[in-house]
């Protein structure tokens, strides 16, 4: 009878002390999203642009972050605002260009707070057309101002601006004229952390 | 005929030294050590002053998830630090605030439960000895935020009595457009153990309420005053009408004990309206009221309610005059004057104290800037009825690119008197060195008197961005306040 009586009271010990720890814990369980370092991302504004684009973030600290993209053309193309349209005043990109691209940001979170909030970043960019008559690379160097927020669960949205330069130049071609223009991209991505 | 010279160099001498040591009143003031403020931004808190020790709190990161807890002398020297990481079961948490209540120190940390959508809040108490954490972390109050993002996810509050003995713990749901917001109150007592609590049960707070103030009052009776806009819309005074109200609702242990009591006007228009107690526990709501002009303040409001009943026991507006504003206009009125602090006294005569506050527009030639100007203080003391007896302006002019974070002033009562601390006079808009450079007092009989305070030569470079004030004793106050780089401790004596 003893016996019973002391299982019942361990197992109602252990059940209680369960129950008293289970409440903090339940509360601090988030599935590890805050402690989430990895952002997958699509780049919903480069599909106007006739791009598809993913990226990837690794959240290095409460500043830094580095921004990896990689993508390929669509079987369209739209010009970003400044851009031009006529490389060398001769030769269009054709819509049905075939291509891919990589690109790399370090970002930098201006309020200390990474993923989220307000930040400042460098990207480089390198993309490759391929069409019948020429083949064109291209490369641009923006700085963007953004902001990242947290919605739902591991979803996250991020807004930039950028400004800057797009090199063009001729792939595999003894041709080795450029022509640099001005872009301003307005970039809109969603993402999920893991 | 030397001597003549001499005597009239001392008279002038002594003149010059009396008049700047006016009217009795005198102070010194002493310098604690310099640490660097190596976060920029980030400036801490004076939470335990006592006979032997000054306890601080910084925060360490600007995400709030490491802290800093100094311990001082009375000398301002450091005796003891201990840097924390506010870190449970692998969690970063973020500091809310920290509190001293019956020789405990207790620290409110929140996470944000993106799987859940809830927004927690967890007590814990720190060792007063070895100044760390101890492992007694428990949730105390949780906020839903199914339907918006992370940014938007409520918020949670607390308040001391004016006795500190009971302590209030709120929280409120997030404010989304056309949905109304959820209050859930807690009252603990001063050994923060829970005394009520209505978490689920308590009405909604209308979608047309702006939330402007909660506090307790000794008997642990809540209050809640709101701006109300009966149209929704949120214009409070066009073309001499106002869809602007103002409720004030009381909460207790007793769920149907909920009163409300609406302050309406038929002619004048209040604005800012501030809550405070008497020794007796009755709720002072006063400010300012205007006729037609939200810029424009043509005398003051004042409310008795009976704390438990919630019945009226006075109102009044009292509208400026000539005698009491002593000027020529024959309607005179305070211009931009914003109300700060309504001090209830133990007679249950009621101190106003408001400051002027403009900012402007200007162009350096190269960019379009904001100039912020802080002016003069305005002190109203109105008698128990809340009626005015009189109004005394305390002189002072500052002006700066930033704005001041906390406020432009440090306000202290001791006894009959209230103690201003200022920088005096702050012009250079492009190098603003903030010094605290003047002590005003105003005793109850509306009687001024000034002081300037020496500055560390080695001070006068520093740039206060912010600054806290806390009484030491009944002759000195603490003012611990920070720059970009630096942060440091004064006191001074009186």
């Amino acid at each position: 009878m003893n016996k019973y009586l002391f299982t019942a009271i361990i197992c109602l010990s252990s059940y209680m002390s369960f129950g008293q720890e289970k409440k903090e814990s339940y509360y601090l369980d988030d599935g590890g999203i805050s402690n989430s370092r990895h952002l997958i991302k699509s780049n919903i504004s480069a599909l106007i642009h006739g791009q598809l684009d993913f990226r990837y973030e690794f959240i290095f600290n409460d500043k830094f972050s580095l921004e990896l993209g990689g993508g390929t053309k669509l079987p369209y193309y739209l010009e970003y605002i400044g851009q031009k349209k006529d490389f060398l005043d001769t030769d269009e990109i054709a819509q049905d260009a075939t291509g891919n691209h990589f690109s790399i940001m370090p970002k930098y979170y201006c309020v200390h707070k990474a993923p989220e909030n307000i930040y400042i970043g460098f990207q480089y960019r390198n993309r490759k057309l391929f069409q019948d008559d020429f083949d064109i690379k291209t490369e641009d160097y923006t700085f963007y101002v953004g902001a990242q927020y947290a919605t739902k669960y591991r979803f996250f949205i991020d807004f930039s601006l950028g400004v800057g330069i797009i090199n063009y130049q001729y792939l595999n071609s003894n041709n080795n004229e450029t022509e640099i223009w001005p872009i301003v991209p307005l970039e809109f991505k969603i993402g999920y952390s893991f | 005929m030397k001597t003549l010279k001499l005597l009239i160099v001392l008279t002038f001498l002594m003149i010059v030294n009396g008049f700047s040591q006016s009217e009795g009143l005198s102070s010194s003031i002493q310098y604690g050590q310099i640490q660097k403020n190596s976060k920029k931004g980030v400036f801490g808190d004076v939470f335990e002053v006592n006979n032997n020790l000054i306890t601080t709190i910084l925060r360490t990161n600007n995400k709030g998830t490491s802290i800093k807890i100094q311990r001082f002398n009375l000398d301002m020297n450091l005796i003891m630090s201990k840097n924390i990481d506010l870190i449970s079961e692998g969690k970063e948490l973020s500091y809310n605030c920290i509190f001293e209540s019956n020789g405990v120190y207790y620290i409110l940390l929140s996470f944000k439960n993106q799987k859940l959508k809830k927004n927690i809040l967890f007590i814990q108490t720190i060792d007063k000895e070895t100044l760390l954490l101890r492992d007694d972390l428990k949730v105390i109050e949780t906020v839903s935020y199914p339907d918006t993002w992370k940014s938007n996810s409520g918020m949670f509050d607390f308040e001391f009595s004016e006795d500190k003995s009971r302590i209030l713990i709120y929280s409120l749901s997030p404010k989304l457009k056309d949905k109304h917001q959820n209050i859930r109150i807690s009252v603990y007592n001063s050994d923060v153990e829970k005394l009520w609590s209505n978490q689920d049960n308590l009405p909604v707070i209308d979608k047309h309420f702006d939330v402007l103030d909660v506090n307790i009052n000794n008997a642990g009776r809540v209050f809640l005053l709101a701006k109300h806009f009966s149209t929704g819309k949120r214009t409070e005074i066009k073309h001499g009408e106002s869809n602007l109200s103002f409720k004030l609702i009381s909460y207790s242990e007793n769920t149907n004990d909920i009163k409300t009591f609406t302050i309406e006007h038929s002619k004048y228009f209040a604005e800012d309206l501030k809550l405070s107690f008497t020794k007796e526990g009755h709720v002072i709501c006063a400010g300012y009221y205007s006729e037609n002009n939200e810029s424009i303040t043509n005398g003051t409001y004042f409310l008795k309610l009976d704390a438990t009943t919630g019945q009226k026991i006075s109102e009044n507006y009292t509208p400026f005059t000539k005698s009491l504003m002593n000027n020529q206009d024959e309607k005179p009125v305070l211009s931009r004057f914003y109300l700060d602090h309504v001090l209830v006294q133990e007679n249950n005569e009621t101190i106003l104290i408001g400051e002027y506050f403009m900012s402007q527009m200007y162009s350096n030639g190269n960019e379009l800037k904001e100039i912020y100007k802080f002016g003069e203080i305005c002190a109203i003391k109105l008698s128990p009825a809340g009626k005015i007896e009189w109004i005394r302006f305390i002189k002072k002019y500052q002006a700066a690119e930033k704005t001041l974070a906390y406020t432009s002033y440090l306000i202290h009562q001791r006894e009959s008197n209230i103690y201003f601390t200022f920088n005096n006079k702050i012009s250079k808009i492009k190098k603003k060195h903030l010094k605290l450079s003047k002590v005003s007092c105003l005793n109850l009989e509306g009687n001024i008197s000034e002081v300037s305070i020496d500055i560390d030569p080695e001070n006068k470079k520093m740039l206060i961005e912010k600054y806290q004030i806390e009484a030491l004793n009944k002759n000195e106050i603490l003012v611990y306040y920070s720059t970009k780089k630096k942060i440091r401790m004064a006191k001074i004596s009186y």
